[in-house]
């Protein structure tokens, strides 16, 4: 990770992550007392542990992956070992799924890591451009943005948790108190993802140019991006012909989904990627 | 006269609940971000296309949250 602004993000985003977590720790010692606290770190690796493991498992499962056959995608394959080489990593296991629009994604950590592409995406983009989508997910696991993202979520879910009991404990057994208790939990745990998702955006950014650093261009990533757009919309136009996504009726949030996105402004990302 | 706790739990209820009930696909990708990356946005920032059926559980979780922060809201009057 070789990014001076990454770095300096980074920082300051784990320091305000920790003084969330510091806070929970302290509001755990003077409920339960200090006694509490060796249980609270354990808890918290264990939390964090299980949700790095499971995450990874459900969502290899969810879109039924499967490996890449060598056979079949053997050009896939030997640039995804040359990238990787170029990259200073292993090479990942590759992974295919049908998910019904164009996606990549990549789990698990640097050494162990595994990049899952969408069938759609291949049958949409030329083989410069899958490189291109394939090297921005390979500097995700080698920026370790799998681990730092699930690492950000369990904070956010240690201190949800533990603001949950404080509201429930503090108080004296009211309807009222039981009910506070759940709805902090979820307005806790978002306001430490803002955090968390502003860090996200900006390793996308990150990402882009390692990408696009690792390729020697960034023209395959950003055409890419706009064929993958176009696509989507299309999709989006369609479902709202049909009425078939209920969700389309709201949109997407507007300005807090643009705080609440992992990913900046695709139109930006293009920009960066062929300035 | 509301007590601090009861309206805390009018305030938050409501407004975690529309924002449940408004924006799922939201509450869905930042509660699942970093853990599920295939609920999370593709490489173009599009978030894949999930069973509807996840959005209607945390519209219901939402409407259950704003009837009771409406609860709440309303207890000085109804007691």
């Amino acid at each position: 990770m070789g990014h001076t602004g990454l770095k300096i993000r980074m920082a300051i985003v784990g320091f305000i992550l920790f003084a969330f977590y510091a806070v929970t720790a302290v509001a755990v010692m003077a409920i339960w007392g200090t006694g509490t606290l060796p249980l609270l770190l354990v808890g918290s690796v264990f939390l964090i542990g299980a949700q790095y493991k499971i995450g990874k498992w459900a969502a290899l499962r969810s879109v039924g992956a499967e490996d890449l056959p060598e056979d079949q995608y053997g050009d896939l394959h030997r640039r995804v070992e040359s990238l990787s080489k170029d990259m200073g990593i292993e090479k990942p296991r590759l992974m295919i799924a049908s998910m019904g629009v164009p996606n990549a994604f990549a789990v698990g950590r640097k050494g162990a890591g595994t990049v899952v592409v969408s069938r759609e995406l291949l049958n949409t983009l030329e083989p410069d451009e899958v490189e291109g989508v394939l090297a921005h997910e390979l500097a995700h696991i080698r920026n370790r943005d799998v681990v730092m993202m699930v690492l950000g979520q369990g904070i956010a879910s240690i201190v949800a948790i533990v603001a949950q009991w404080a509201v429930l404990l503090t108080g004296d057994n009211d309807i009222a108190d039981f009910f506070l208790a759940i709805v902090v939990g979820n307005v806790v745990q978002f306001i430490v993802m803002l955090f968390v998702l502003a860090i996200s955006r900006y390793r996308e950014y990150v990402a882009d140019a390692d990408a696009k650093e690792a390729i020697g261009s960034g023209d395959p990533l950003a055409s890419a991006l706009e064929k993958i757009q176009r696509g989507n919309a299309s999709a989006r136009e369609d479902n709202l012909d049909n009425q078939v996504s209920a969700l389309a009726i709201f949109g997407d949030g507007g300005g807090l989904a643009s705080l609440l996105s992992t990913h900046p402004p695709v139109e930006e990302r293009i920009q960066r990627l062929r300035s | 006269m509301y007590e601090t706790r009861e309206a805390l739990a009018a305030v938050l209820g409501i407004a975690a609940g529309l924002l449940f009930v408004v924006y799922p696909r939201l509450v869905l990708r930042v509660q699942t971000a970093g853990t599920r990356p295939d609920r999370q946005p593709g490489p173009a920032g599009e978030t894949p296309d999930l069973s509807s059926g996840w959005y209607w559980l945390i519209r219901g979780v939402g409407a259950v949250m704003l009837v009771g922060g409406l609860y709440f809201a309303a207890r000085p009057w109804l007691l």
